[in-house]
């Protein structure tokens, strides 16, 4: 596999990402230090609403909802260097360690997908700065997402490879043959 | 002669060496075929690829309890053995012997020929 930092290199080329959607994300820090928490409320009500995810979240909502505040407001800080996808890249590995289904990662930037475009609506008001600006939003949405679940096949892939004794090499090989 | 072709001359010299000793490979630790002498029904990268892992996870449960250092696996199936044998630290030999084989004489062969074929690749 790639050196991890060219990956994140490679994804924000292949999407375009740039100086001036760090701009505009940077420009939109202010309506999710104000909205973001009830975003983050909503979307663990949700949770709450379904068994296996109810299961998955409980007893630990308040810690888990202050981790999902830190994510929510780092991609608005305009800085999305090695660091920032070092950060997401030790999520996909932590939900690993306390095995959260990559499903509910999309689950949850499918919500902030929708959600934060009602929200710019009706916060900024001018159609054109909503979609240019939510456009930055979902570039940004999506890289996290791939960023998080190659960290997640990665940290599978490793465990696989420390438990059988099986080269990385050897598990691709037994996928292409079976 | 060369390198591969001694090895090959070494799988030759064991599958002949008794009729018992059916089909023999040698296969690396990342399942790819270093030389096979097996029928030719089986798909080499298939089995070169399920020797390795085999050869990983018999290694793990060697040493995960306790039993030093890994030497071979056997595997018995209605029709003969399935015998796995490390090559030094890179390369594992897998031999197929008949249901009725003198496991003892294969054994040795077999261990003879894994310590030539280190020799040789390591």
């Amino acid at each position: 596999m790639k050196d991890k930092n060219q990956v994140f290199a490679d994804l924000k080329d292949f999407l375009g990402f740039g100086e001036e959607d760090a701009q505009n994300l940077k420009a939109l820090a202010p309506i999710f230090a104000t909205h973001g928490g009830a975003l983050t409320d909503r979307f663990y009500e949700k949770l709450g609403t379904v068994p296996e995810t109810a299961a998955l979240v409980e007893g630990r909502v308040d810690a888990l909802k202050k981790t999902h505040a830190v994510w929510m407001s780092e991609l608005f800080s305009g800085d999305y260097g090695d660091a920032y996808f070092e950060r997401r890249w030790k999520i996909g590995l932590t939900h690993v360690r306390v095995n959260v289904p990559p499903h509910y990662v999309e689950a949850v930037i499918s919500f902030l997908r929708g959600e934060s475009e009602k929200l710019l609506v009706r916060e900024l008001k001018d159609a054109g700065l909503v979609a240019e600006r939510h456009a930055s939003l979902l570039k940004i949405l999506d890289i996290d997402l791939m960023v998080i679940n190659l960290a997640y096949a990665a940290e599978r892939v490793d465990r696989l490879c420390n438990f059988t004794g099986m080269s990385k090499k050897l598990i691709q090989r037994c996928i292409e043959q079976s | 002669m060369s390198r591969s072709e001694e090895i090959s001359k070494l799988l030759k010299s064991l599958t002949s060496s008794s009729a018992d000793v059916e089909a023999a490979a040698i296969v690396d630790n990342d399942g790819l075929m270093i030389a096979s002498a097996l029928p030719a029904d089986v798909e080499d990268d298939r089995v070169a690829a399920m020797s390795a892992a085999l050869l990983g996870m018999s290694d793990r449960i060697v040493r995960e309890l306790g039993r030093g250092l890994f030497e071979l696996v056997m595997i018995r199936g209605s029709e003969g053995y399935t015998i796995l044998v490390r090559c030094g630290p890179e390369a594992v030999l897998s031999v197929l012997a008949a249901r009725t084989a003198k496991l003892g004489l294969i054994f040795l062969d077999a261990n003879r020929s894994a310590k030539e074929i280190a020799r040789l690749i390591t």
